[in-house]
């Protein structure tokens, strides 16, 4: 039974690790374009909605502000529902809707036992 | 097919029972699941998403490695153990593996002794603890599970949480497995203490588990 749940975890985890670095990838070349829309449309809705509301405009007005690195992946990690991809910079979160991968978190940087610290979602 | 029904009514009754409550736990805990997923933000996952989530896999093995264990020790600690006054007790003057002769072995095998037992040697060493090893190793494989199903669902939490993942080691040393671990144990050892002292004094007419209910209080290995 319990070389089922490895093998069982292995198999599922790296599928959704290519899925899950795919959407963080595209994340990160998109904050690079001059028009950061299709950065802000892999935003997990609530993100974006927050980070509207904070900011009082626009998504793609707003993150560009923010200056987040767009430094290449090092390493990928698939918990369920749940991926946390770490960029030579800093980290992003992951959450797997209906509708595929969006970011939870960006910018986030290493805060020891307590949650990471994000410049865009997070805890 | 009613003969069989009779003759075999335990195990098929429990089987029941066992696949009746998997398949309840199955709907209450995808329930539970959606729940917690949608306070979350996130969205419902499917009843077939849940049942191979590692989520459903720790709980249910984590209430496997209790079960097992428990048969487990009882099986052991009942050799070297005794209650005086309980049915769940063997006499206190057969403590230990016993004789050959008490236990139809050796020179004192029956023509309807099983072959293993008649065999002698690795086999009948073997036979005389297979009770005892598949209870111990449904055990560790129960808890092998609980522990890899428990460090994926806890790992999920995790980084919902923002935080990083643990890796296994570091899992089995954490307060969430030895919380599951332990919280089962307890109940189970609490079952066998109460059932080992409350048989000396109660009765169950016509139960194996219990003694007649006209026998002494003093009298032990006895059941009717």
């Amino acid at each position: 039974m319990g070389v089922l749940a490895v093998l069982l975890t292995a198999s599922c985890g790296a599928a959704a690790e290519r899925a899950a670095q795919a959407v963080a990838d595209d994340f990160l070349h998109a904050l690079g374009n001059p028009d950061p829309t299709a950065a802000c449309a892999l935003l997990a809705e609530q993100v974006r909605s927050d980070l509207e509301s904070a900011s009082g405009r626009s998504c793609a007005a707003a993150l560009p502000e923010l200056h987040l690195s767009a430094t290449p992946v090092v390493s990928v990690r698939v918990w369920g529902t749940e991926a946390q991809v770490r960029t030579k910079a800093d980290t992003v979160f992951l959450h797997e809707f209906a509708s595929g991968w969006r970011i939870t978190g960006a910018g986030c940087h290493d805060q020891g036992e307590r949650p990471y610290d994000c410049e865009v979602g997070g805890p | 097919m009613r003969r069989f029904l009779r003759d075999n009514g335990l195990s098929v009754v429990f089987g029941l029972l066992f696949l009746g409550s998997v398949v309840g736990q199955a709907f209450a805990g995808h329930a539970d699941y959606v729940n917690r997923q949608l306070a979350r933000g996130g969205d419902p996952v499917s009843f077939w998403a849940y049942v191979t989530s590692s989520d459903f896999a720790v709980d249910i093995a984590e209430n496997w490695q209790s079960e097992y264990l428990q048969f487990f020790l009882y099986v052991m600690a009942t050799v070297w153990l005794v209650q005086r006054g309980s049915p769940e007790s063997k006499q206190l003057r057969r403590i230990g593996r016993e004789s050959d002769a008490d236990q139809l072995v050796g020179r004192h095998v029956t023509e309807s002794s099983p072959r293993w037992a008649r065999t002698g040697g690795w086999r009948t060493v073997l036979f005389s603890r297979s009770l005892g090893l598949v209870m111990g190793l449904l055990f560790l494989s129960s808890w092998l599970a609980q522990s890899i199903a428990g460090m994926s669902a806890f790992n999920a939490e995790r980084l919902a949480d923002f935080t990083d993942p643990l890796t296994w080691p570091q899992y089995v040393a954490s307060a969430d497995f030895w919380n599951r671990t332990l919280q089962n144990w307890q109940s189970e050892f609490l079952a066998i203490g109460s059932m080992a002292i409350l048989s000396v004094y109660l009765r169950e007419r016509g139960s194996p588990e219990s003694k007649p209910v006209g026998a002494s209080h003093t009298v032990t290995d006895e059941s009717g």
